[in-house]
């Protein structure tokens, strides 16, 4: 660690001096260097997490069961679904957040560096046993990433280790979150008020603040798991006077905000990268911060959609009921700002503003079909089927999974100094989206229709969809090779980038060298 | 009332919808296949119904404005075409209006899903009520406040040739309805009003009838509560499954009912499950249209139609049969070989379980040491456990017969014989 540091002070000297190669990726408190790792960590969970999702659809290609049993299938859909949101999707949007905020604000640095190491180092060994629990008797969690008692506490020792690798995925969460917000308040450049600040920064910011609000109930709900299981309490154990509504209660206080966490930085992202394509400034910016507000607020409201079958009083349906639809009217804003901000610009198409107009696009659909969710009396129609599961796959996926790849094409160029192929970049986005689509779009008709979800077999009046489904979701796992075969490519090479990249950006990070020097913002830019 | 007028002229136009997605999707599938929900047959079902595509056509049509401009911007304002981008960045008063519009709109939408909302709620005034309890992976049905006790479990009947396709050899096609078939059913009548009490054994289950626009949580310590009053004239069978995730055969533990006139469903209550199969045969010759003879008919595996009361009352009655028999090893290992069903669903067809899950059978020390203790396991579970306590599903015989079968199968060799005097003894 001292020996990182050290060389790193050596390095103000010259911006280019790096570490060696161990020194400097495994000991490092490089921002830069921190959010690559992160930035690959979650790359690859998102190739172990979508082949267990191959798995699943492999398995539903048919009825009748032909490749996995029905426990083995369940810790395919439960580890998927934890690898995924805590795996891929979170470290992936703080490797964003490593690489950009100090850029974006000026800042030489994220605040507390070394935890930063630490909020990364967390994470290899949180993962390795998860995936290690498929090996011990039993196999892996199999009672869905929801977690419910009493379900999960019939299960083997592989519950167990999913909770630890849970608490150590929080403890890094909250790190990163922690970083993120020291960062933000006391380290941007002279001149830039909060108000001033890019939307990137903001949606990160309401991001850290749920991130640390939840992250610890979460832990506490898994504790007490922990404890029925092992100790002898019976907090959720209903043979012992527990109480298993009160684990979702609790689950879902933390799973809502969760939900935001996982989409509020695309959002950011988004709003980056269409007024930069559009030659337009964002529209409505104060909006778009107090919208972003709004969600994170509601939020905390709202738990209770999740769970509207376990029989709540009338009362409590109708609120959780008006909560929710409320929600639709900051997201609305939104959607309705970067249509705007589209409107009369000046539009060009590359590779990150097709996935832009792809996720408002696809995302908007989901966040629909959301709403649709929100309506009480249909949701005891909609709940636990497929219509849940293509609603959160097009909000999850298409809305947060593609925004990290507009983003990735987006600053791509900053980051390894070269311009990444275009005509491979937009060939993945067709790809991603057409089988995104032929993957999930025919799940709403499947839901619809009551094929209830997390079933390893289904009768056989499913079987068109699910086909259509499979066929499409192995597409779309395939057309994911190409777009590490860009990202390798270009930092091996490719045509020089700009310091600008694209066409008057706006933004500081756009002011220093493509690819970013090692060290940047040494001495603070002044932002009028 | 006002809802019910929506959903005639909407019920129009979602018909035209659904006959356009149809069209679309017609030519790439053959089978049969469904876009939408069931066809409703309660009068809450419908209102879901109506309100789904309510809200449905208000999400088209906000998506279609939406992206109608976004699309005509994408077109017309693009570089290409050599367009000067404007600069403008905010407009007090369009952002005003597009908060203040759709926050109407969901007004709209909340005032007759809050109707709605209010009727699925109110389960006062019911004609009859029925407890319905989920087990891992079974259904349990008792009637309340009946003469009669009626009370039965009921089990997928899909054979499991069909289900498993690892083995090519043995594996059978899938039938018309492949995991939607159980042994017995549940037996409701029409235009009465049905109020269900809901709750569990193990882990939470749902218990979920789309038809009936129904579906509760089942969980174990709480009981929920739904209804449902079938409209006259649609008696029949309705199928639906299990819809909260509990565990391995969750997929594996669906639910028919089998919905009857009130006349039938009186009939049957007033023999109180003992009279006999013939009573019920009358009530079909009586029945005047080819929907109720078809109601009081079911299929069974081999295709061999049976009253309904035949269906019921066998399991029904199990626990109550008297143990007077005189039993040899043989036929306490046959019929335990036939009950074990529900132990191979956990501890696997060999005994094998699944370890570190489902512990196994052969060789354990249960099923090879005492025998008082294994009689107990398997009467009264194991706390703490997924083991379910049998004792009230199984008669005597059955206990018996499945702890001898245990002992002496899967390479368990113990030679012991149980009888079902063994078990009585247990039951006090």
């Amino acid at each position: 660690m001292s020996h990182a540091a050290t060389a790193g002070d050596h390095g103000h000297d010259d911006h280019d001096h790096k570490p060696p190669f161990f020194q400097r990726w495994f000991m490092s408190t490089n921002h830069k260097d921190i959010g690559t790792l992160y930035l690959i960590f979650s790359l690859t969970m998102l190739f172990v997490g979508g082949a267990m999702a191959l798995v699943i659809r492999a398995e539903l290609f048919q009825p009748g069961l032909q490749f996995v049993d029905p426990h083995f299938f369940n810790q395919m859909t439960t580890v998927h679904a934890l690898i995924m949101v805590f795996g891929a999707v979170m470290p992936g949007f703080v490797g964003f957040a490593n690489w950009m905020l100090p850029l974006m604000v000026g800042a030489p640095d994220m605040a507390l560096p070394r935890m930063n190491n630490w909020s990364f180092w967390i994470l290899p060994f949180a993962f390795a046993i998860l995936l290690g629990s498929f090996f011990v008797p039993g196999g892996a969690p199999a009672s869905g990433w929801t977690l419910y008692a009493p379900l999960t506490i019939q299960g083997g020792m592989s519950v167990d280790m999913g909770i630890v690798a849970i608490h150590m995925m929080g403890i890094s969460s909250i790190m990163g979150a922690i970083n993120v917000i020291v960062t933000v308040l006391n380290m941007r450049a002279p001149g830039m008020t909060l108000m001033k600040m890019p939307m990137f920064v903001w949606t990160w910011l309401i991001t850290a603040f749920l991130l640390i609000a939840v992250m610890p109930v979460f832990a506490g709900a898994v504790t007490m798991l922990l404890t029925d299981r092992h100790f002898g309490t019976a907090f959720f154990n209903p043979a012992g006077g527990g109480d298993p509504v009160l684990y979702q209660h609790i689950f879902w206080f933390f799973g809502h905000p969760e939900v935001y966490i996982m989409i509020l930085p695309a959002f950011g992202i988004i709003s980056h990268i269409i007024p930069t394509f559009a030659r337009k400034p964002l529209f409505g910016y104060s909006s778009m911060v107090f919208a972003t507000a709004a969600i994170a607020f509601l939020s905390f409201i709202v738990w209770a959609h999740h769970m509207f079958t376990v029989g709540m009083p009338l009362q409590g349906e109708l609120f959780f009921m008006y909560a929710t639809m409320l929600i639709s009217v900051p997201t609305g804003v939104k959607v309705f700002n970067w249509v705007t901000t589209m409107w009369r610009g000046s539009m060009t198409f590359e590779t990150p503003m097709l996935y832009a107009i792809g996720v408002v696009f696809l995302f908007t659909l989901g966040g629909l079909s959301g709403l649709m969710l929100a309506i009480t009396p249909a949701d005891f129609q909609y709940h636990d089927t497929y219509f849940v599961v293509a609603h959160f796959h097009y909000v999850l996926f298409a809305g947060a999974v593609m925004a990290m790849m507009g983003g990735t094409f987006f600053w791509l160029p900053k980051w390894t100094g070269h311009m990444y192929n275009e005509t491979l970049g937009k060939i993945h986005f067709w790809l991603t989206a057409i089988f995104f689509n032929i993957t999930f779009f025919p799940q709403h008709f499947l839901g619809l229709a009551g094929m209830p979800r997390r079933y390893a077999d289904y009768p056989v009046q499913f079987t068109e969809f699910n086909q259509w489904s499979s066929v499409g979701a192995f597409g779309l796992g395939l057309s994911q090779l190409l777009f590490v075969y860009i990202i390798v490519a270009t930092v091996r090479g490719g045509k020089k980038a700009t310091a600008e990249v694209w066409e008057n950006p706006e933004g500081l990070e756009w002011t220093v060298p493509s690819p970013a020097p090692f060290h940047t913002f040494d001495e603070p830019p002044v932002v009028k | 009332m006002v809802l019910s007028q929506h959903i005639k002229s909407l019920s129009k136009i979602s018909t035209f919808g659904a006959f356009l997605v149809a069209a679309l999707f017609s030519g790439l599938a053959q089978a049969e296949y469904r876009l939408n929900f069931q066809d409703p047959v309660t009068e809450v079902a419908r209102d879901i119904f109506g309100l789904h595509m309510l809200i449905f056509w208000i999400c088209v049509a906000i998506f279609v404005a939406v992206f109608a401009v976004m699309f005509y911007s994408i077109f017309a304002h693009r570089k290409s075409k050599n367009y000067e981008p404007a600069q403008f960045s905010h407009s007090t008063s369009v952002e005003i209006v597009w908060t203040i519009v759709p926050f109407l709109i969901l007004v709209v939408m909340a005032v007759p899903a809050t109707q709605v909302l209010i009727k699925m709620e109110d389960t006062t005034k019911s004609d009859l009520t029925i407890k319905i309890t989920g087990y891992q992976w079974k259904w349990g049905y008792d009637y309340l406040g009946l003469d009669q006790d009626i009370s039965f479990y009921s089990t997928l009947s899909t054979p499991r040739n069909q289900i498993d396709q690892f083995d090519k050899e043995n594996a059978q096609p899938q039938g018309e309805n492949y995991l939607l078939e159980t042994d017995n059913v549940l037996v409701v009548p029409s235009g009465r009003k049905v109020r269900a009490l809901i709750t569990a054994n193990d882990v939470i289950h749902a218990w979920w009838i789309p038809a009936f626009g129904t579906k509760k949580d089942a969980i174990p310590g709480y009981i929920n509560e739904l209804w449902f009053n079938v409209d006259e004239g649609k008696e029949g069978i309705y199928r639906g499954q299990c819809a909260e995730l509990c565990g391995k055969d969750h997929a594996f533990m669906p639910i028919v009912v089998k919905v009857v006139t009130g006349a039938e469903f009186d009939a049957w209550v007033a023999a109180g499950g003992s009279f006999d199969a013939s009573n019920i045969a009358d009530q079909t010759l009586d029945a005047p249209s080819i929907v109720e003879t078809q109601a009081v008919v079911i299929e069974t595996q081999d295709d061999a139609p049976v009253s309904v009361i035949e269906a019921i009352i066998p399991s029904a009655q199990a626990a109550d049969q008297p143990s007077a028999k005189t039993w040899t090893k043989e036929e306490l290992m046959t019929k335990g070989e036939s009950v074990s069903a529900s132990c191979a669903a956990c501890h696997g067809a060999d005994g094998s379980g699944i370890p570190g899950v489902f512990p196994a059978i052969a060789g354990s020390a249960v099923a090879t040491g005492s025998i008082d203790e294994h009689i107990k396991i398997v009467m009264f579970g194991k706390p703490g456990t997924a083991m379910a306590a049998f004792g009230g599903q199984l008669s005597d015989d059955e206990i018996a017969a499945v702890v001898t079968y245990q002992r002496n199968s899967f390479g368990n060799d113990t030679g012991d014989i149980v009888l079902p005097a063994d078990v009585q003894a247990k039951r006090n």
